[in-house]
């Protein structure tokens, strides 16, 4: 009896003694970091904010799909027959909704802007909360400089986040940097929205200033901003963040009558003290390193991922040929191939024929050349959709796409916010002031200068831009075809933004995003198309008639 | 707190338990006896390898070739009692006889009866000790080394189609991969890190990683719990079933002495199936139609092309690889090319027939395989060594597999398990394995720019084995327009040095006490420990294409894996008799697990001196990675057992389980089974006891868990490239694992002691999906893992056992057929209704939709119009025979306008015609699908494209095998037929195919001008001429045209063997032709039907049905030579 107590004894002993030895199962994750580690001490907070900018950079062109590509091809940006990103489906003419419905044809490029501009608008919101509580608890990145730079930069990419968002949906949730952790918010109309991203660019202004009173702080590190080995100082900071602040005001609009009631004062001070060159970022293939897998990748290697379109820079043309084209059987014909540009615009291949512009698009382009006229041996004609195609590419950033995504690119051209300014001043009755904007642009490409505001292009029928009509532009126009030429290919949705503003797009082209149904399923609310009941329509039939 | 309160009830219920076992008989001890006999089958032949033992005295020996047996009991535990003589082997019903135990020699000599339906055998998965079964109350199936005479490369190919409700399917052919295995029916919605498959033990180790280091000759048996009913002894881990192997032991010895056994097999592998290719090609020709039209200037729009001068293939692929350069030229364009990356116009279509036979045509898929060779020696050992019974082995496979330049698999193995009996009352048991394997390849099974994609894209004219005036094989091989896929397969083979080398030990320890009759006690130790490096490198100087132009830069990548796992656990079993009728036991056991990850790589680009190994060579493109992980786990369990004069017996279970992958706010669960039995052929009134000598009816409910991967339960961000930091899964510490609730149901029966009846009803129901649930992206976040939905499946499975014939003029035949029948649904998905990819697959992003009261499983995607039905309502009566809408010699109801026939595109010129947008069955948005003749797809009323439309399963309706043994004489068959029927594919290499015009189904040479179809036809399925007329090739996507029936019958194994006998004076000799995957039936057109890809949220091949441009299936031919001495 003995033994058998003691054998069950020792056996009751070493199971209960192994029972109550739980603590193995307490196992740490030491692949992934978690907030409460990012965010441990003020170095690591600043390490955070340092890669913001970047982050908003490859979340609106590092992604080949989203509405970047979408965009391009509605406004006729890019055109490219491939189904890939929504560009096949989106080019579509006559249009055709936005399908929202789960899983359809462009689900997760209608998705993924929203998706990544999101979180990181919620990063850019933790990240400052993060370095205001450590203000709060007097720790220090190291002056006060530092720490207001990263508060102002937090606020910064707040801001161009929401900001970003508000151009492409119709509805967006508001996180600024008071959000709560826990908070979902409810979603406001983009011009809410909007007022809200740009009060956070006013605070990113007001606390950079106080930065620099602070410590006399200098610099932006180039890492932060622009990937390259320049970095910026604060008033170069605060001239990007004011021509964020004139993009987005002046981009918001839907429709013409909201372009017209924009603020246009805001916005031409905004733009006259915006950036003194262009914006660039330096891409880079190296880990870490900034890209641009659409405009300077995808779209520079053949045709059928992206063609020029004539529908709207074919106004360079000086032959007739563009007008022919533009006129004939609306815009559905198929002689887009055959319209041979020929223009005094140096962005343009030199040349009478097409051999002679194929012999003078020897890549890469010349400095100032944007386009380039294929070898026919490259055409990708699309006889559904020959608004679409010609015998054009847009191939000013060929030389980065072939050192396989190293170099320089504009992210954010002057000319874009000279022509904001141009804009504007037109807009408020000031088109003397606009003339010399318009013209340096042209002349920086062969152009002849408007004599006067109120005069058309010079050059009779060889006038740039002459549209569809063939009328010589106005200064408006002008300043519409100088700022096409720049903005191509370089940001995000730019031409779209502007177009549906000026009322050029092709009638029926939806004029924004619904809010993806991928986001509406996490709330458990019901999703919808774009056109849809309630929201706004699509674009009437606009100013050259299509 | 919770967690601990239930520990302590836990320990007190323990306590109280053991206490009831301590009013125990003690059993005094007194004499001595030697014990001998010889067991013998029905026919008189000696039985080698009979166990004989007093289980009482736990005393076991086997039987020599004669079939004697010796057995000697110690003096000190001989005291004249009585005790049971068991005789046993397994594929004979046991006997025993009850004999008085005393001093000096007796000998019992045993007949056994062949168990036909092994109702008799021993199972020891599942079950808290070995128990007969015919005791069992839930299913276990189990399969022995007799079962398995085709030895398999791998260990569980070897068990395909030899259980009913467990899929085994070689997803990919490349040599050293292990199969996906399916027990019944998938349990998770998202299996993603985890898969889909059961937990696997070998003797007493708790696997982690492949099985095809194991050497599966040396499998003694291996037993399958198929669900959750009967694998709940096993918790956390086990909800998709335990497959326990069983190696082989030296067990049964009673003298010294070794046996060694010698066997070889040395044959060939080859691939099956060759999808084919068009022969014909629809380019421009000259006037003998020896040379191709070269465009050199811009045809006109809708006129003729220029053809100002022509080429032979030969010489452009000539001129653009024989070059200097590292990058071949560009190609010129032909005319008529309207490969996937051209721009044929709408009048090309309409208007190509691809009816030109190619000047010059090859097999490129001979060319890239070749007869690899297929060798597998084994040798082994087994008996007893100063009184320690033992088996060894040493084993080598070399599978070249059957792709030009690879190498293969090679896997050395070296095996020594020992048994020690230490007095009376202890026994040690030892396990140990050691191997080494080599695999070649790694990564060539799928992908873009991968050899078998690229040899999916090879056309007919195409020589991959075309080499230039340096002897240099040509990148180029094929210059049409096709994008980077026209790029030579066997360059990467040839020039890519890929490889994989693994190191692998297992070992176990296990030490029984048993102090009395009614107790005993069992430690256990498992480790399984691998090691594994991986390398990539592609020297600097590659050749390729112009598509590939970074690749003469060369790159090289290396990556080392370490893993270990190890279980321990103490077991305590105690036995009472309650009654003269009623038997009861008592299992108690405290189980340790854990499992250690290390992993860690490199990778860089631009090769700065050729030749160079390392990645210190390595100059751009730089990567690292590394990662580590531990997963911990404790089971405390007691099972119960009540057994009623061997008629009815009832089995309880309850487990706790710890896991450290559970969230911290649930860190522990509880698990259960209750099952019964009932044999009413044991009862004095059972009325058929001549007809059915058997009869058992049995019930199981139980619960049993699959657990979440490593990092799901925490907040995470994912660092980026520089250092970005983006939030990736917002933690849950309520995570927990997904339960399975499964009900079996069913009988076994045996009919006049010869046919076996097994079948079986099962519900299983996964609650608590573990889904990764898109939260909003205002959080940040973007996902997080949750406990939300439930799976339900029910199955019916069953097996017959026929011996039909029986030592009839010395020949015995019998057949053994098994089935089952799966059914997956989800019942409720507390999340929106979303898709999943078939493993992010191209073109599958919307494959399976997971939406509540959908079934699992189902293939979604577009759909061509095959019935007037499917119309709008308004133009199903304007469709049918001599209607404006036909059904084609396709299926596919096609336009052809009034008072035409689908047959009259050619004779009366109407592929040019086109249906007005209005007058078009879905409005002016799809007016393009009423092309002429021209298949239309399924529409919304809105126009768009159905999307959602079911075009098959990846689950089969019906899975069915049927072994037949046969012998005469010396001569043995065994023939294996194994089918799957109604399982769908997604034949993604054929649905490219169509893009770049080279299936065979678009060969129209031999066509009547009735039957032939435009290469428009089968084109892209765009909405425009310029980008197709509404053809069948659909972007990418499933469709009813390109998901196809994957049903099939395949003769899996096939063995005929003679036995030789002595060959002079020595060994016992014999000889085997082995024939594995030999033929295949099945209406697919892809290389096998049996395909899909690993991984994924589906976790299986299985359920990813997709021919991806996958490794096809090996079938083997060898011959075998055994000898024994």
């Amino acid at each position: 009896m003995r033994t058998k107590k003691l054998f069950l004894g020792v056996f009751a002993l070493v199971v209960g003694g192994l029972a109550a030895c739980s603590d193995n199962l307490e196992v740490l994750n030491e692949n992934n970091p978690d907030l409460e580690r990012v965010y441990k001490e003020p170095t690591d907070i600043e390490a955070v904010v340092a890669t913001l900018y970047r982050t908003y950079h490859q979340g609106t062109q590092g992604a080949a799909e989203g509405l970047n590509s979408q965009s391009k091809a509605m406004s006729f940006e890019s055109y490219g027959q491939v189904a890939n990103f929504g560009m096949n489906l989106r080019g579509l003419i006559p249009r055709v909704a936005i399908d929202n419905s789960r899983g359809n044809q462009v689900a997760g490029g209608n998705n993924n802007n929203w998706s990544t501009i999101s979180r990181l608008m919620r990063t850019a919101s933790v990240a400052t909360q993060a370095v205001d509580r450590m203000l709060a608890a007097s720790a220090t990145m190291g002056d006060a400089g530092r720490n207001l730079r990263s508060r102002s930069f937090g606020f910064f990419v707040n801001g161009i986040s929401l900001g970003t968002l508000a151009l492409g949906y119709d509805s967006i949730h508001v996180v600024t940097t008071k959000t709560a952790a826990a908070t979902i918010p409810a979603f406001v109309g983009y011009a809410a929205a909007m007022d809200s991203a740009l009060r956070m660019l006013d605070s990113a202004i007001t606390v950079m200033n106080a930065a620099v009173v602070a410590t006399g702080m200098t610099t932006i590190p180039a890492a932060w901003i622009n990937g390259g080995s320049a970095d910026m100082t604060p008033a170069q900071y605060i001239q990007l963040v004011r021509s964020y602040r004139a993009r987005l005001r002046a981009g918001v609009a839907r429709t013409p009558t909201e372009r017209t009631a924009v603020n246009w004062t805001l916005v031409l001070a905004d733009a006259q003290n915006g950036i003194a060159t262009d914006h660039q970022v330096l891409l880079s293939s190296a880990a870490g390193g900034w890209s641009s897998s659409l405009d300077a990748g995808t779209f520079q290697t053949s045709a059928s991922w992206h063609q020029v379109s004539l529908l709207y820079i074919g106004m360079a043309d000086t032959s007739g040929a563009y007008q022919t084209f533009a006129n004939a059987a609306g815009y559905t014909n198929k002689i887009g191939m055959d319209v041979l540009v020929l223009t005094p615009d140096t962005r343009w291949p030199s040349g009478t024929t097409r051999g002679a512009q194929t012999a003078a698009s020897a890549l890469p382009l010349v400095a100032g050349q944007y386009i380039s006229n294929r070898d026919p041996g490259g055409d990708q004609p699309d006889n559904s959709n020959p608004s679409g195609t010609s015998q054009y590419d847009h191939r000013r950033w060929f030389a980065i796409s072939q050192n396989t995504g190293n170099g320089t690119y504009v992210f954010m051209p002057k000319v874009e916010i000279d022509m904001l300014a141009a804009e504007a001043d037109i807009r408020v009755g000031a088109g003397a002031v606009a003339l010399p904007l318009v013209n340096a642009s042209r002349a920086a490409h062969g152009l002849p200068a408007y004599a006067a505001a109120g005069a058309l292009a010079p050059g009779g029928t060889g006038c740039v831009p002459r549209l569809p009509n063939g009328a010589c532009g106005t200064l408006l126009e002008a300043m519409k075809y100088e700022k096409r030429m720049e903005t191509q290919l370089t940001g995000y949705m730019q031409w779209f933004n502007d177009s549906r503003g000026w009322g050029d797009l092709i009638a029926g082209t939806p004029l924004h995003w619904p809010v993806p149904y991928q986001e509406m399923d996490t709330r458990n609310q019901a999703f919808y198309p774009m056109p849809s009941a309630g929201t706004l329509g699509v674009a009437a039939v606009g100013t050259y008639g299509f | 707190m919770l967690e601990r309160v239930g520990m302590r009830r836990l320990g007190a219920s323990i306590l109280a338990l053991l206490l009831s076992f301590a009013t125990a008989e003690v059993v005094s001890a007194q004499s001595a006896a030697t014990i001998t006999g010889r067991i013998t089958n029905e026919t008189g032949q000696p039985l080698f390898g009979a166990g004989v033992g007093i289980e009482a005295l736990a005393i076991r020996v086997g039987t020599d070739e004669d079939g004697r047996y010796t057995i000697t009991v110690p003096g000190a535990r001989v005291r004249g009692q009585q005790v049971v003589l068991q005789a046993r082997l397994f594929g004979y019903a046991p006997q025993v006889k009850s004999i008085t135990l005393s001093e000096g020699s007796q000998t019992h000599d045993f007949v056994l009866r062949t168990d036909v339906n092994r109702m008799t055998a021993v199972v020891v998965t599942g079950v808290a000790e070995g128990t007969e079964k015919t005791k069992v109350p839930f299913t276990i199936a189990q399969v022995t080394a007799e079962d398995m005479p085709v030895p398999g490369a791998n260990a569980f190919s070897q068990l395909q189609g030899k259980v009913a409700g467990m899929q085994i399917s070689s997803s990919t052919g490349r040599p050293g991969a292990d199969p996906q295995i399916l027990l019944r029916a998938p349990l998770s919605i998202n299996a993603s890190g985890r898969g889909q498959q059961p937990l696997v033990i070998v003797d007493g180790i708790i696997f982690q990683g492949g099985i095809s280091d194991v050497n599966p000759q040396d499998i003694e048996s291996v037993e399958v719990v198929k669900g959750a009913a009967a694998a709940s002894l096993y918790g956390s881990r086990a909800g998709n079933g335990v497959i326990q192997i069983t190696t082989k032991r030296g067990k049964g010895q009673t003298n010294d002495g070794i046996r060694f056994n010698v066997s070889t097999e040395y044959g060939a592998s080859d691939i099956e199936r060759d999808p084919g290719l068009s022969r014909s090609s629809g380019l421009v020709m000259n006037e003998d139609y020896s040379r191709y039209c070269v465009v050199t200037v811009a045809p006109a729009p809708g006129g003729q092309p220029a053809c100002t001068w022509t080429t032979s293939m030969e010489q452009e692929i000539r001129r653009v690889n024989d070059i200097v350069a590292p990058v071949t030229l560009a190609t010129r364009s032909f005319i008529g090319d309207a490969g996937i990356s051209s721009a044929p116009t709408g009048t090309m279509l309409r208007h190509n027939y691809q009816v030109n036979p190619w000047v010059r045509t090859y097999e490129p898929v001979k060319q890239m395989l070749t007869n690899g060779a297929f060798m597998n020696t084994n040798v082994s050992m087994s008996g007893r060594i100063a009184g320690t019974n033992v088996f060894g082995s040493v084993s080598n496979l070399n599978q070249a597999g059957s792709v030009l330049y690879l190498d293969g698999f090679d896997r050395n193995g070296f095996r020594l398990n020992a048994d020690q009996q230490v007095g009376e009352n202890w026994s040690i048991s030892g396990t140990s394995f050691f191997s080494k394997s080599y695999s070649d390849g790694q990564n060539f099974v799928g992908g873009n720019a991968r050899p078998w994609f690229s040899l999916s894209r090879t056309p007919a004219f195409a020589n991959i084995l075309g080499r230039d005036s340096q002897g240099r094989l040509h990148p180029r091989h094929n210059p049409l327009v096709q994008g980077n896929q026209n790029y030579n397969p066997l360059m990467d083979l040839a020039f890519t040095r890929q490889y994989q080398e693994d190191s692998r030990f297992l070992g176990s320890l296990a030490v029984k006490y048993r102090p009395f009759t009614w107790a005993d006690a069992e430690w256990n130790f498992g480790y399984d420990y691998a090691t594994g490096t991986a390398e990539a490198m592609r020297d600097k100087g590659f050749r390729t294409s112009a598509q590939n132009i970074s690749q003469p830069a060369g790159f090289f990548a290396r990556g080392n894996a370490f893993g270990q796992s190890l279980n321990t656990a103490l077991n305590v079993t105690m036995r009472r008799q309650l009654t003269s009728d009623l038997n009861g036991s008592v299992s108690l056991r405290y189980l340790y697990e854990q499992q250690d990850n290390l992993s860690d790589g490199l990778s860089g680009g631009t090769i700065a001196v050729a030749g160079l190994r390392t990645a210190s060579a390595t100059t751009t493109g730089f990567s690292i990675s590394s990662g580590q992980s531990t997963v911990s786990q404790i089971g405390l369990f007691a099972t119960g057992r009540l057994d009623y004069m061997g008629k009815l017996i009832f089995d309880g279970l309850v487990r706790r389980d710890g896991a450290s992958v559970f969230g911290i706010d649930n860190r522990w669960q509880t698990y259960g089974r209750a099952s019964i039995l009932y044999r009413p052929s044991e009862e004095a009134w059972w009325f058929a006891k001549d007809v059915v000598n058997e009869f058992k009816l049995r019930a199981a409910y139980g619960t049993a868990g699959n657990r979440p991967i490593f990092s799901a339960q925490y907040e995470t961000l994912s660092i980026g490239s520089g250092g970005t930091l983006t939030p990736a899964t917002l933690g849950n510490p309520l995570l927990g694992p997904e339960v399975v609730r499964e009900t079996d149901i069913g009988f076994d029966a045996e009919l006049f002691n010869r046919y076996g009846v097994e079948f079986s009803v099962i519900k299983a129901v996964a609650d608590d999906q573990i889904l990764l649930v898109p939260i909003s992206a205002s959080a940040g976040f973007s996902n997080q893992w949750r406990n939300a939905g439930t799976l339900t499946n029910d199955i019916v499975e069953g097996a017959l056992n026929v011996p039909i014939l029986e030592a009839w003029n010395g020949v015995s035949w019998s057949t053994r057929v098994a089935f089952d029948m799966p059914k997956s649904k989800i019942t409720q998905l507390d999340v929106l209704p979303f898709f999943t990819s078939a493993a992010g697959a191209q073109g599958t992003a919307a494959m399976f939709f997971i939406g509540e009261g959908e079934d699992f499983g189902n293939i979604n995607g577009v759909a061509f119009v095959t019935s007037c039905r499917e119309f709008p309502a308004a133009f199903q009566a304007r469709c049918g025979e001599g209607k404006e809408w036909q059904k084609n010699d396709d299926g596919f109801v096609v336009w052809v306008g009034q008072g035409n026939t689908w047959r009259e595109g050619i004779t009366k010129n109407l592929w040019n015609a086109v249906n007005p947008a209005s007058d078009s069955p879905w409005g002016a948005t799809a007016s393009r699908t009423n092309q002429w003749g021209m298949p239309m797809r399924i529409r919304n009323a809105d126009g768009t494209a159905v999307s959602t439309n079911v075009n098959g399963s990846a689950i089969p309706s019906l899975r069915w095998s049927m072994g037949h043994n046969v012998s005469w004489n010396k001569v043995s068959g065994y023939v294996l037929f194994d089918a799957i029927q109604g399982r769908s594919v997604f034949n993604l290499s054929r649905s490219w195919n169509y893009g770049d015009l080279m299936n065979v189904d678009i060969d129209q040479n031999g066509k009547s001008v009735e039957t032939a179809k435009p290469i428009g036809y089968y084109w892209r399925a765009g909405s425009g001429d310029g980008i197709g007329l509404g053809g069948l090739y659909d972007a990418l996507g499933p469709s009813n045209l390109n998901v196809e029936d994957a049903s099939f019958v395949k003769l899996r194994e096939l063995s005929v063997g003679y036995r030789i006998g002595r060959l002079g004076r020595y060994g016992d000799w014999s000889v085997n032709l082995i024939g594995r995957n030999l033929l295949t039936w099945s209406d697919y057109k892809g290389f096998d039907p049996e395909t899909g890809l690993n991984g994924g949220t589906n976790g299986s091949g299985i359920l990813n049905a997709v021919d991806g441009f996958n490794f096809p299936g090996l079938r083997t031919v060898t011959m075998q030579f055994n000898v024994g001495f």
